[in-house]
């Protein structure tokens, strides 16, 4: 059986830095969750805003060492950056990154759906 | 990141054990010697001395089983020798009636093949196990028909380790005039097993997780009226025309050997694994919620399985490494299906694809014991604490 994992998905497991409570203080926090453990993988998202920027993006999760990866790999690509421009990255980056077999990708749309929960949280007034 | 092989710590004895020394020496002697390159069919004087390898194994295995040498078939594996068993018999009898009898906890090569023979119109019940793994007799009782022709319960659970009590299914078995089948691939070797006083039927054997080669394994057909197989294979008429094909005489003499070592270290092995067993779960079953699979009392001791339920089943197994341990997810499939046998046992999903099965072989030094539980409670309080705000719904 060959290995299921690539080394990025290795390195990322390994050191998930970003799977942790928000840092600092002030600012705007806000947090979303999506999945269910039940059905097999699930993302909390939590992100602090200040002057227009995340600040600290960390995330909560249960599911496969993919998703785990993912996860971590999201948060340190978009820490710093505009919190008014969250997006979601680009889906082949991550399955390039991560050489996601194709019965992965839902945890793709999984990561996807909590990025953009967290902006429209962003985006509350 | 990658691990190298010397580094791995190995706990997956119920997969496949290393080949004892002695049986290489063994397998080597009959590469290097007369019987190398000859076929054990063969009539010239290398063929014959093959032949002769081939039945001292025989009589090897016989010795350990407490069987005749003439009740053994050699077969490529257990697969080989449950697919035989079942259909075999399955089809020998169908004249009788096509009612078989097995448990959803049994090993794939017994499932698979009985779910095969119900697509060729064979009627197969599967009886539900007790929440300890055990069959119910009473159950089983109920459940024999007049049209049934063969039970299939193995002896010792290959997931979970917990043992069935063999010689009372086989006498409610031979009470009822029904064959008794029972794939004893983990028990071979390890626990004592007597065919001369056991009412079973069948037997299936497995070579490599009794420290002998991987590729060949045995059948065991009991010498009484109704009691045969039809072969699935055709072709030279070795062994007794029931398995044809050139034997595989190097492996076989490894099988023999293998044989003849676990018979004299049987119950020195099974107290080291016993130890282990105990040493492992002593140093981690205060971690909380953490359930063991199988029954505590009925169970062979070189194998513990435990769920922890709110970790997910494949991050912990690479959490795991170096551990070399099975999972109780499928990990990396298509499907993520959570282990059949303990979901069997009225284990939760969740429960199911987080459970790991240690087991323990005759050389497995302490050391890696200590190294398993250390690294097991690392792995499993990590991973909870990623998943913390998660955890109260995967309980």
């Amino acid at each position: 059986m060959s290995d299921p994992y690539n080394d990025a998905v290795r390195e990322l497991f390994a050191d998930l830095r970003h799977a942790r409570e928000l840092a600092g203080t002030g600012g705007q926090a806000v947090a979303a969750r999506v999945g269910e453990v039940a059905r097999g993988a699930s993302v909390e998202l939590a992100a602090r805003a200040s002057d227009g920027r995340l600040s600290d993006l960390v995330f909560r999760a249960w599911g496969c060492p993919h998703l785990l990866a993912a996860c971590e790999y999201c948060c340190r690509k978009l820490c710093g950056s505009s919190a008014t421009a969250l997006a979601p990255l680009a889906q082949d980056e991550l399955i390039q990154a991560l050489a996601l077999p194709v019965e992965k990708t839902g945890t793709l749309l999984l990561i996807e759906d909590a990025i953009i929960a967290l902006r429209k949280k962003l985006d509350e007034p | 990141m990658r691990q190298h092989a010397q580094d791995l710590v190995y706990l997956d004895y119920a997969a496949s054990t290393p080949v004892d020394a002695r049986v290489l020496d063994c397998m080597n002697d009959v590469h290097c010697g007369p019987a190398g390159a000859a076929n054990a069919s063969s009539t010239h004087a290398a063929g014959r001395y093959a032949g002769r390898i081939a039945e001292t194994a025989r009589e090897q295995l016989a010795a350990l089983l407490g069987a005749k040498p003439s009740n053994l078939i050699w077969t490529s594996g257990a697969t080989e020798s449950d697919n035989l068993a079942i259909a075999g018999a399955a089809r020998f009898r169908s004249h009788r009636g096509r009612h078989l009898i097995s448990m959803p906890t049994e090993h794939k090569a017994v499932c698979d093949v009985m779910e095969a023979l119900q697509r060729e119109g064979f009627d197969v019940t599967w009886l539900t196990p007790e929440p300890d793994g055990r069959l119910d007799l009473d159950q089983l009782a109920a459940a024999i028909r007049p049209d049934t022709q063969l039970v299939s319960v193995m002896h010792v659970n290959n997931e979970t380790g917990v043992v069935q009590d063999i010689e009372a299914i086989g006498s409610l078995c031979r009470e009822r005039d029904v064959l008794y089948h029972c794939d004893a691939a983990q028990s071979l070797g390890k626990l004592p097993i007597d065919l001369a006083h056991l009412p079973v039927d069948l037997m299936s054997i497995t070579g490599h997780k009794v420290y002998g080669p991987q590729g060949i394994g045995a059948l065991y057909i009991a010498e009484r009226d109704g009691c045969d197989v039809y072969p699935l294979l055709h072709g030279g008429g070795q062994e007794r025309k029931i398995r044809p094909g050139t034997l595989a005489v190097h492996l076989i003499a490894g099988l023999g050997k293998a044989a003849e070592v676990a018979t004299g270290c049987m119950r020195e092995s099974l107290a080291h694994v016993t130890a282990l067993r105990d040493l492992l779960w002593q140093r981690i079953c205060a971690l909380p919620g953490l359930v063991r699979n199988g029954s505590d009392r009925f169970v062979y001791p070189g194998i513990l399985n435990v769920s922890a339920g709110d970790v997910d089943g494949e991050s912990l197994m690479l959490e795991l490494e170096p551990l070399c341990v099975a999972s109780g997810s499928a990990c990396n499939s298509k499907s993520r299906e959570a282990s059949y046998v303990l979901r069997a046992l009225g284990r939760s999903d969740l429960q199911a694809q987080s459970a790991v099965r240690f087991s323990f072989g005759r050389d497995t030094p302490v050391a890696d014991v200590e190294f398993a539980a250390k690294r097991y409670i690392s792995a499993v309080e990590r991973l909870r604490s990623i998943a913390s705000p998660m955890r109260s719904s995967a309980r």
